[in-house]
């Protein structure tokens, strides 16, 4: 009995001991955490990298006693160094506190940085790091540096790292023209040796100095901005050109990215526009290799509402309606036949055509392998389109329609 | 399981047949002398002496204690009784005369003939009359318990919205009646023991023969004849000494002091042992999962009843958790926790002087003491406690940055779901474990917190109430029993009683109670 | 041996939790790229294979665990010297186990706390455990197997919503043809399947023997569709490239849930789940080593082993390798191939033709 009970509290105290004696490595206090909202890469001149982080001063962005102040919700902290993790313990000297990057949102690339030296050697970095996650999303900053970006003080949300966040989120859900891509999209393309890779770009409009102050939250029409634009097109990990407009949501709808979006198509040539939402679309590719040639079907269904009218056109009549499906699905048909092509002059496959090939025929995908790229160039495509307009609103007849 | 036997059991048994070779005096001088010194001439016995009969007059006395007997049952079926019957009766044989007074006289339900002095000081005791006759060697005990006792109230922590709103009293007898009020059958046996060297105190083992397992039965008579204490004031001395596992912090014995919750109970199988004195009846075996079912639960709407006793256990998880969790998530792994709320956080704490594990660990000290003083002091003053307590140091507290709102929160979120069970004993392990899994949230985080688990459920399993496991029917796993744990099933699905409890006589409904709408067509 | 029962479906539980264990989250089989999938399906079948052997050997002695019929087969002496190896066995897996734990809370979310503390806590609580007995063990693992099972649900649900899972990544099928299928297929018969063997000692604890089989092939095959499910949906999640290069797959796909922005970083779900059946994947070789060596010293308690062991395990789980990559290494090569094949198949195949042969004379 009493050699049984000693044992049970021997066990007891040891337990009792390593808890108390050994003190908590991994704790820290929120009031510690210097939370970094965003992370911008650059390069400098002396090929060093320069690394920015906004970090956020929580006093200033939630409520409380402290009460909101009229400092800015967040500061931008630059440094250079060899690797990343060097910046990130130099900046450590200056701020307070414990960089953590398990809260940043957005990760931007300057454009000198991904045309020269590629992705690949930062993102072994991202990927490896422990704090770090992988849903974070990363932008291209277009014609200029991401410390730029970083610097800029955005009105309606305080933390400009969320903002933009919220843009991409917003406007890949409303014009589908960005791609939401987060660290694991990019490690997942950068690894396949087939793949090229497209990212969303970010850009500065206005006056970088004057949107570094506060008061820019003070403006009813701010001086700067930052602006979600263009799609940045990726080969082995390197920068190689830039898709806008209609070429990049082109992009968008081939890779099935286009959850929403706003469609305008002109009624005839010379006569007034339309517009409509599309609410719901689906890509599916059928590839397959005909005669040892490659060849993809792509097979576009989206289905929408008719927003917008400015033509006199009949639309309680049912063959008018079949007549708007197909002017938008020729729309749609022609900025994915723009950016395939653009993709193609490129010899880019940023799709991932490749890996559809490989899985239609893996035999034939080994003879092409090695030289896809100008497989790529001059492979067949066809684009499906089928567009429904299922409903016209409010209203049926539009307005500048004259009735009898 | 088994408890080690005392070693002192013997001497005692001893010791009382010693005693018990007394017997009393044929003398009525020498008895109420005795009596009277026994007791150490205490002012509240009472002795009553007067004469029976004329030919010659024969001395008697009535003794009983003042306060213990009813006083009108006493003068009017005891003392007038005598009188009026007495005056002409032959005293030739002094026995008769004691038959008499048995037969004849005394028209109080229970009376009992002893010869036994302890038995009869016993008796007395208890709130018995004692009649004795002079040259008799037997006395008469009649049954005149009495005096002040508190009235049947409501229950005052078991508290229902719909279901019956008596509680049991601190009389076993008023106890023992309302049980049996409620089971009209012969089966219901009540076994009484006394316990207290000293004291006295009765005990009764309530089971329904038939339905009660004999094994556990006859476990709880050995466990209870085994003791051996000067006093039991209330059930929970019972508690302690037999219960399974006196070191767990987790009650294995069930109380309550709601009579349809012990008859329930014993139509399951268990056994009630009740305790002169206190109004809280114990209930064996207990699981873990009986101590979140209320009656109540029954009476309602299975849905309802099913979604509180849901809600019970995830108060429960919360009160034992909460806290923790704060810590761990906020300190530890920041990561998970949304964005905008950790800068929230990270606003809040902005100012505050200790480290967030410290601040919860004060808070919550804080609570345990409002709320023992709220519960110690006058009720008038107990809500101004509360008032300053709850209000005024929170409030203040905060505004001065001495800790951060959302702690304040959570220990208030913390102390809100505690109260939240229909069994105040089972709070009490959530309160004492719940500081221990603070500290490991401390130190180890999320990690700590998930050993702490561990270690807690390995104990939980391995606890048992008088052999069966504690945390059955969920581990050991039996499918049958599951029907009446988390959720309740709708009444007439359970035809079964739960399978631990008992073997045998396992029907406890038929299968047809489904309520089903008249058929319309057979009516035409 | 205990005098204690084990009811089926408490067997079942404990089983299920050891399957699944550490395995869930290191994803064995990424060797076969694509396909790691069919060689995890290949292992599988290999394992209901093997287990027909413990089984039968277990019907041949339903009151003898392994150690006890080794020396009914071989002899007192060849018996005792083969239940010694066993007990190294068990202690050098539960060892690995510990190792395989601390690795993961080292790497995921306790940068900074040394693994020795991280591993001292671990084996503190499984030895408590262990010291209450194999029925508190098997108890404990029921309730934990609702735990694991909500995670599981819950986890799954997301992954599954939120849309991240890409089929086309797990295709073509047999992209580079059967080899590399039929080479990792050892490597994940060993790790879990293989290591089954550990409950031809806790069988005898079983309540109904015969129905041993049933409950061990049910077992294993639930277990080990859901690792299956588990490393095909690495594969669609993360794509093969980087799944293989993942040091911990499950944690990374994980990690990209994102709904709403409420419900992310889910990655500690993953490090609860490591918890839990790394907890009972130790317990249970634990327990086994406890066996062997009360068997072999004829103990009548091994409770006073329970300390000792502790200390070899947590010390051997430090001084087992170096770094991540010996450890891994030593684990795929070394210990499958010269360790772990031998002491889960040669011996019992060997044992039950010796019985066989014997029972027939």
């Amino acid at each position: 009995m009493i050699p049984k009970m000693s044992h049970k509290f021997l066990l007891i105290w040891v337990l009792l001991g390593t808890v108390l004696l050994s003190g908590c490595w991994d704790h820290k206090e929120t009031g510690d955490l210097a939370l970094v909202m965003g992370m911008g890469i650059d390069k400098t001149e002396d090929d060093l990298y320069q690394v920015s982080f906004q970090i956020v001063n929580p006093g200033r962005v939630a409520g409380g006693k402290t009460g909101q102040g009229q400092g800015a919700a967040v500061t931008t902290y630059s440094e250079t160094g060899k690797t990343i993790l060097e910046t990130i313990r130099k900046v450590t000297q200056k701020a307070p506190r414990l960089l953590t990057f398990s809260h940043t949102g957005v990760l931007i690339i300057g454009e000198d940085l991904a045309a020269e030296e590629g992705l690949k050697k930062i993102f072994d970095f991202i990927e490896r790091y422990h704090d770090f996650r992988s849903t974070t999303l990363v932008l291209i900053a277009k014609g200029g540096e991401a410390k730029s970006i970083l610097s800029i003080l955005s009105p309606l949300e305080r933390i400009p790292a969320i903002k933009i966040q919220e843009i991409i989120e917003k406007s890949e859900q409303a014009w589908g023209e960005s791609p939401e891509r987060n660290i694991n999209d990019v490690a997942q393309m950068l690894s396949g040796k087939s793949k090229g890779l497209s990212l969303g770009g970010i850009e500065l409009v206005g006056d970088l100095a004057k949107g570094q102050s506060s008061a820019v939250n003070m403006q009813a029409t701010p001086d700067s901005l930052v602006k979600v634009n263009g799609l940045a097109l990726f080969k082995d990990g390197k920068l190689r050109g830039w898709f806008e407009g209609e070429k990049a949501r082109g992009v968008a709808w081939v890779q099935n990215n286009v959850n929403r979006a706003i469609l305008s198509a002109n009624c005839n040539p010379d006569e007034g526009a339309m517009a409509a939402e599309i609410l719901r679309t689906h890509t599916r590719w059928q590839p397959k290799v005909v005669k040892g040639k490659p060849k993809i079907t792509l097979n576009i269904r989206a289905e929408g509402q008719l927003a917008d009218i400015a033509c006199a056109i009949d639309l309680s009549n049912p063959d008018n309606m079949s007549w708007l499906d197909k002017r938008f699905a020729a729309e749609i048909k022609q900025e994915v036949t723009k950016a395939v092509e653009a993709a193609q002059e490129q010899n880019n496959d940023i799709f991932g055509f490749g890996e559809a090939i490989n899985r239609a025929d893996p035999k034939a995908w080994k003879k092409m392998k090695k030289n896809w790229s100008e497989s790529f160039a001059d492979m067949d495509f066809q684009v499906n389109v089928k567009v429904f307009i299922r409903g016209t609103g409010l209203r049926k007849e539009p307005l500048i329609l004259k009735k009898k | 399981m088994k408890r080690p036997k005392k070693l002192t059991d013997k001497k005692s048994v001893q010791n009382s047949t010693e005693k018990r070779d007394r017997n009393l005096d044929q003398n009525l001088t020498n008895n109420l002398n005795k009596i009277k010194k026994e007791l150490g001439n205490s002012t509240d016995l009472v002795i009553r002496e007067f004469t029976i009969g004329n030919n010659p007059a024969l001395n008697a006395a009535i003794i009983y204690m003042n306060g213990l007997v009813d006083e009108q049952t006493v003068s009017e079926f005891v003392l007038e009784s005598i009188k009026i019957e007495t005056p002409e009766v032959e005293t030739a044989t002094k026995k008769g005369i004691f038959d008499f007074i048995k037969t004849h006289v005394l028209s109080v339900g229970k009376i009992n003939v002893i010869q036994d002095w302890d038995k009869m000081i016993l008796s007395l005791l208890s709130g018995h009359t004692i009649v004795v006759v002079d040259g008799c060697a037997d006395i008469v005990t009649a049954y005149t318990k009495g005096g002040e006792s508190r009235k049947i109230s409501e229950p005052t922590s078991q508290l229902v919205i719909r279901g019956p709103k008596e509680a049991f009293t601190e009389s076993i007898g008023t106890n023992a009646a309302l049980i049996r009020k409620r089971i009209k059958s012969p089966n219901l046996w009540l076994e009484t023991i006394q316990i207290g060297s000293v004291t006295q105190t009765d005990v009764a083992i309530m089971y329904i023969k038939g339905i009660a397992n004999e094994k556990v039965l006859q476990e709880a008579r050995d466990r209870l004849k085994g003791i051996d204490i000067d006093g039991i004031l209330e059930s929970g001395y019972i508690e302690q000494l037999i219960q399974d596992h006196p070191y767990s912090p987790f009650p294995t014995i069930y109380n309550t002091e709601r009579p349809d919750g012990v008859v329930g109970n014993l139509l399951e199988g268990r056994i009630a042992i009740l305790v002169d004195g206190t109004p809280y009846v114990l209930v064996i075996p207990a699981l873990f999962i009986q101590f979140f079912q209320s009656p109540a639960d029954y009476y309602q709407h299975f849905l309802m009843g099913s979604t509180l006793r849901l809600l019970r256990m995830l108060c429960y998880t919360l009160t034992l958790l909460t806290p923790s969790l704060y810590i761990a998530l906020t300190t530890f792994h920041p990561q998970m926790v949304p964005t905008r709320l950790l800068i929230s956080f990270a606003a809040q704490n902005e100012g505050v002087p200790f480290p967030l594990f410290i601040e919860v660990m004060l808070m919550e000290i804080t609570f345990e003491i409002l709320r023992e003083a709220g519960l110690r002091m006058p009720r008038a003053v107990g809500q101004a406690v509360s008032i300053v307590g709850g209000l005024v140091l929170g409030q203040a507290a905060v505004q001065a940055g001495l800790v951060s709102a959302a702690t304040v929160i959570v220990v208030a979120f913390t102390g809100i779901a505690s109260f939240a069970f229909p069994s105040y004993n089972i709070g009490i392990p959530a309160r004492l474990l719940r500081f221990i899994i603070m500290l490991l949230a401390g130190s180890f985080g999320l990690y700590g917190v998930a050993m702490a688990l561990f270690i807690l459920i390995a104990h939980l399993t391995s606890l048992r109430s008088f052999g069966i496991p504690y945390l059955s029917p969920f581990a050991p796993f039996i499918w049958a029993d599951i029907k009446d744990t988390l959720v309740r099933q709708p009444l007439w699905s359970m035809v079964l009683r739960p399978r631990l409890v008992n073997q045998e006589n396992m029907r406890q409904q038929g299968k047809d109670n489904k309520p089903t709408p008249p058929d319309e067509s057979k009516n035409n | 041996m205990e005098k204690a029962k084990v009811t089926g479906w408490q067997l079942f539980v404990l089983m299920f939790l050891f399957e699944l264990g550490t395995a869930i989250v290191v994803s064995p089989g990424l060797g076969a790229k694509k396909d790691a999938w069919l060689a995890v399906l290949l292992g599988l079948i290999a394992g209901l294979i093997l287990y027909l052997v413990y089984n039968k050997l277990f019907q041949l002695y339903p009151d003898l665990p392994l150690t006890g019929y080794m020396k009914k087969i071989l002899g007192k002496y060849a018996g005792a010297l083969l239940g010694m190896v066993y007990l190294f066995y068990f202690l050098y897996i539960a060892a690995r186990d510990l190792r395989d734990f601390g690795e993961l809370l080292t790497t995921s979310t306790y940068i900074y706390t040394p693994m020795l503390v991280i591993n001292a806590i671990m084996i503190l609580a499984v030895a408590y455990v262990l010291h209450k007995g194999i029925e508190v063990l098997a108890r404990t693992g029921e309730v934990f197997f609702f735990a694991l099972l909500i995670i599981g649900v819950v986890g799954t649900t997301m992954v599954l919503v939120s849309g991240m899972i890409n089929i086309n990544q797990l295709r073509p099928v047999l992209e580079h043809g059967w080899k590399p299928v039929l080479e990792t297929a050892p490597l994940t018969y060993t790790f879990p399947f293989g290591e089954m063997i550990v409950f031809t000692l806790l069988l005898p604890y079983l309540d109904h023997p015969r129905l041993s089989l049933r409950i061990g092939w049910t077992s294993m095959s639930i277990s080990g569709l859901l690792l299956i499910w588990v490393v095909g949906m690495n594969i669609a999640v993360l794509g093969v490239h980087v799944a293989t290069r993942s040091t911990f797959p499950l944690l990374s796909s994980i990690g990209l849930i994102n709904m709403s922005g409420f419900f992310q970083r889910l990655d500690i779900a993953v490090v609860m789940t490591l918890i839990i059946g790394g907890f009972f994947k130790i317990a249970v070789f634990f327990y086994g080593a406890l066996m062997c060596a009360s068997e072999l010293f004829r103990l009548p308690s091994y409770k006073g082993l329970i300390f000792p062991f502790c200390v070899v395990i947590l010390l051997s789980s430090m001084f087992i390798a170096d770094s991540y990559a010996h450890h891994i290494k030593e684990g795929l090569v070394v210990a499958t191939y010269y360790v772990s094949l031998p002491l889960q198949m040669g011996v019992p195949l060997v044992l039950l033709i010796i019985a066989l042969i014997r029972r027939q004379s």
